[in-house]
């Protein structure tokens, strides 16, 4: 059977079920039918579909990923929007930049997912403020050489995923 | 399109050590020959280079309070129970990026380059005198009668001894023994003249070149320039870290103090048109823009240290 198929199988026999089960997580139908297929497009863009003997199982594996990066998204946003909100209506980015810019900072956040605060702080200092060593050092109160290593550290993972 | 699977670790990490020492400050002409050496060395060094520049092109511009409330975002209880229920399972992957952004930025490299937020003083072989301003960068050439100074960002002060030639994007100011103040903006070249004389030629021009006298100033495009005028008191008077603002418009003082500070200094358009004058010492920002509540009706707000605003007072 091609893996087309497989995925094919796995939707038309499971697709309600893992529906009703992200409603149960989430409480809410219309986000549960959206991560739902955001499962199933997952399933489909892996580079390889394991031979699936617990189909259920493999499925809520993906699907609680799914539903982790869903709460991520919502947190990422209202923080965004907070201060958002704060900034002065002059300097605040255009209807049409807040979108690429929510997307953008997403995608920043998925990359440097898992690094400690100091370094994505360190990093977004460096690279947004344009502050040098010494400014960072003194506004994170860690040392010059801390420095060069948390902000090689999330070089590494923002320019090359490693 | 998932461009950080094209790279090996090695290469990576190449890349991200010429990319962390260009951030440090200027490279000196033995790494600049490096790097480049570096560069060419492999096609793959290009690309992970390019990469990095795209990249960094997207978070350019990127409002940076924003970025750091939501990257620090608290996380809510639901997402903790999924992190939890994560964490049992093994991490996820991380995502890629997309590439919109096509423009590069060129390389970093000049004979000499100040520093944003400094100046810097240089003596050329000839004994003539140059300054450069904030962030500058020139290359210099000097070839036997020939001697070229090419203005690749920012702004210079010469005093010129010898006949000296200045190139910028826009055309070519020939000096004698002059004192003139060179600035290159986006779109056109200022040159002012201190002492002496000057002749400029805009680059797609064949006729005679202008002649521009001591204490006049003149916008150079690459087409032609505009009627020279005066110079004022705050011509070249950042060679003596002094900006001195007569009747200036609040947009235009803080437009010219964020050349000297980091980070982002936003002007609200209620303010713009209101009018400074008087002396200010450039090597401390911090203190003349807590200067400016006193001077005028304003209020400042630091949203970080490097991200501020100046408002109306209400």
């Amino acid at each position: 059977m091609r893996p087309s198929n497989t995925v094919e199988v796995l939707y038309h026999d499971h697709h309600h079920w893992l529906t009703g089960w992200l409603r149960r997580k989430l409480g809410c139908p219309q986000s549960a039918a959206d991560l739902a297929q955001d499962t199933f497009i997952r399933v489909l863009t892996a580079r390889e579909t394991p031979t699936l003997i617990e189909p259920r199982a493999f499925l809520t594996t993906i699907a609680k990923r799914v539903l982790f990066n869903h709460y991520r998204r919502q947190d990422l946003e209202r923080a965004y929007l907070d201060a958002l909100a704060q900034m002065p209506e002059f300097a605040a980015p255009s209807e049409e930049e807040r979108a690429i810019i929510l997307q953008t900072l997403m995608e920043l956040d998925q990359l440097l997912d898992g690094l400690p605060v100091l370094v994505k702080r360190a990093f977004l200092l460096a690279q947004l403020d344009g502050l040098t060593y010494g400014q960072i050092a003194a506004e994170l109160g860690i040392s010059i050489a801390t420095v060069k290593r948390h902000l090689n550290k999330a070089a590494m993972r923002c320019y090359f995923a490693l | 399109m998932n461009p950080t699977a094209n790279f090996s670790t090695q290469v990576a990490e190449q890349a991200v050590q010429w990319l962390m020492q260009m951030q440090q400050g200027p490279l000196n002409p033995r790494q600049q020959a490096n790097w480049q050496h570096w560069l060419d060395a492999h096609s793959e060094h290009q690309r992970a280079w390019e990469h990095i520049q795209r990249v960094n092109q997207r978070l350019r511009g990127m409002p940076s309070p924003l970025a750091h409330a939501a990257l620090n975002a608290p996380q809510s209880s639901s997402r903790r129970q999924a992190l939890k229920l994560l964490l049992i399972l093994g991490a996820g992957s991380a995502a890629t990026w997309g590439l919109r952004q096509q423009h590069l930025i060129p390389p970093l490299t000049a004979d000499y380059r100040s520093p944003l937020g400094q100046r810097r003083k240089v003596q050329l072989a000839d004994g003539s005198q140059l300054q450069l301003n904030t962030a500058s960068a020139v290359d210099v050439q000097f070839d036997g009668p020939q001697r070229l100074i090419r203005l690749l960002e920012g702004e210079i002060l010469l005093r010129a001894n010898t006949p000296l030639q200045i190139i910028t994007s826009q055309g070519i100011v020939t000096t004698q023994a002059a004192q003139v103040n060179v600035r290159q903006f986006n779109d056109h070249t200022q040159v002012a003249v201190l002492d002496g004389q000057v002749q400029m030629s805009p680059k797609s021009y064949n006729g005679l070149p202008l002649t521009l006298e001591k204490s006049h100033l003149a916008n150079l495009t690459r087409k032609g320039w505009d009627m020279p005028r005066p110079t004022d008191a705050n011509t070249g008077a950042w060679a003596d870290g002094m900006l001195v603002a007569s009747h200036m418009r609040l947009a235009d003082f803080l437009e010219e103090l964020s050349r000297y500070r980091r980070g982002q200094l936003q002007c609200d358009p209620q303010v713009a048109n209101l009018l400074i004058s008087g002396s200010y010492p450039l090597d401390d920002s911090e203190r003349i823009l807590d200067l400016l509540q006193i001077s005028l009706p304003v209020k400042v707000r630091r949203f970080t240290r490097y991200w501020v605003s100046v408002e109306a007072r209400v």
